[in-house]
């Protein structure tokens, strides 16, 4: 049994680190689409967006006609969710809440999705079991992360040779990526269990510029900042490994950052 | 901004997921139940169980 308040002070942790994430939204933008496609979104549907971020996916729900809600652990994104939904003229349910403790009544829900969100939840099957529970009978549950053999997953390896390991009890973000992870952990409380991968891309003049970019906007990228302001050999071998590693998936100015979507209907 | 109030339906206590009622002046939701109040914050509702306070200590 993993102590709780171990669990509450890594999330009080990653709901600080992500304050920074605002910038990256031009990049989860075209992505939000894709999820929102994938899910089948209509208009009229109850939506809710878990760990919406700056709520690129939830908007783009809301104006697709949905009715929708998106919560998150960060207010900092939240204040920018509010602002993306004021711009785009469509009223949206924000929360501040907790993917491990969702402010919602069992079956409120059409369709769940999260993009790059829940699978920061320390514990898969209780973000996973709260995303169900709120889920209609039938309603679809479709959600992006990152697989641990592509770019970010490497990336998140990488921050985790130069970071603390993470409390016991706490699921490394990119098991999310892998199919058969999701399978299992879905186990037989949904049916229509599909898959289909996806690319975000990144605009950049160097590895240096991702590196730089990163370190400004990610939970991991400023930790490890951080964490090694006061040992420069450490932090020039981090560099230097994420350079090699961004260089592998730099063409043309463009970061290819593969993704998985996963989507299946709760029976 | 006011609070949704078509969606607030769709909204419930974190703890109990039972209702939460909208404080008359909008600046809390509150679970009877539980004895907590959730604050709204600019328009967004804080429902982090460990932030919400306890409801005998609320305003009225």
């Amino acid at each position: 049994m993993v102590q709780q308040d171990v669990l509450e002070t890594f999330k009080a942790t990653q709901r600080v680190g992500w304050a920074f994430f605002a910038p990256l939204e031009n990049l989860t933008t075209p992505t939000a689409a894709n999820l929102v496609r994938f899910a089948g979104v209509r208009a009229g549907q109850t939506v809710l967006d878990v760990g919406c971020g700056t709520g690129v996916v939830a908007v783009t729900a809301a104006r697709k006609g949905a009715r929708v809600a998106g919560l998150d652990l960060t207010p900092e994104l939240l204040e920018r969710a509010h602002e993306n939904s004021r711009i785009a003229g469509v009223e949206i349910a924000w929360r501040e809440g907790d993917a491990e403790k969702l402010p919602f009544g069992d079956a409120a829900f059409d369709v769940v999705v999260s993009q790059f969100g829940h699978m920061f939840a320390p514990r898969p099957e209780v973000a996973l079991g709260e995303m169900l529970r709120v889920l209609k009978p039938g309603g679809t549950i479709a959600f992006s992360t990152w697989p641990p053999d592509h770019f970010m997953g490497q990336m998140f390896a990488l921050f985790g040779r130069y970071l603390p390991a993470p409390p016991p009890g706490v699921t490394p973000p990119p098991l999310w990526g892998k199919e058969e992870n999701v399978r299992a952990w879905c186990g037989g409380a949904v049916k229509d269990l599909s898959f289909e991968r996806g690319v975000m891309l990144f605009p950049a003049l160097s590895p240096g510029h991702h590196r730089e970019s990163t370190e400004r906007t990610t939970a991991g990228g400023r930790k490890v900042v951080e964490l090694l302001a006061s040992d420069r050999d450490r932090m020039a071998a981090f560099r230097t490994e994420y350079h090699e590693l961004v260089a592998k998936y730099l063409e043309d100015n463009v970061v290819r950052q593969e993704y998985l979507m996963s989507r299946a209907t709760k029976v | 901004m006011p609070i949704d109030k078509e969606l607030l339906d769709i909204v419930a206590c974190p703890k109990c997921h039972g209702p939460v009622a909208l404080a008359d002046d909008e600046s809390e939701f509150r679970c009877a139940a539980c004895r907590l109040a959730f604050a709204i914050d600019d328009g967004i509702p804080n429902f982090l169980i460990d932030e919400a306070k306890p409801l005998a200590n609320a305003k009225p």
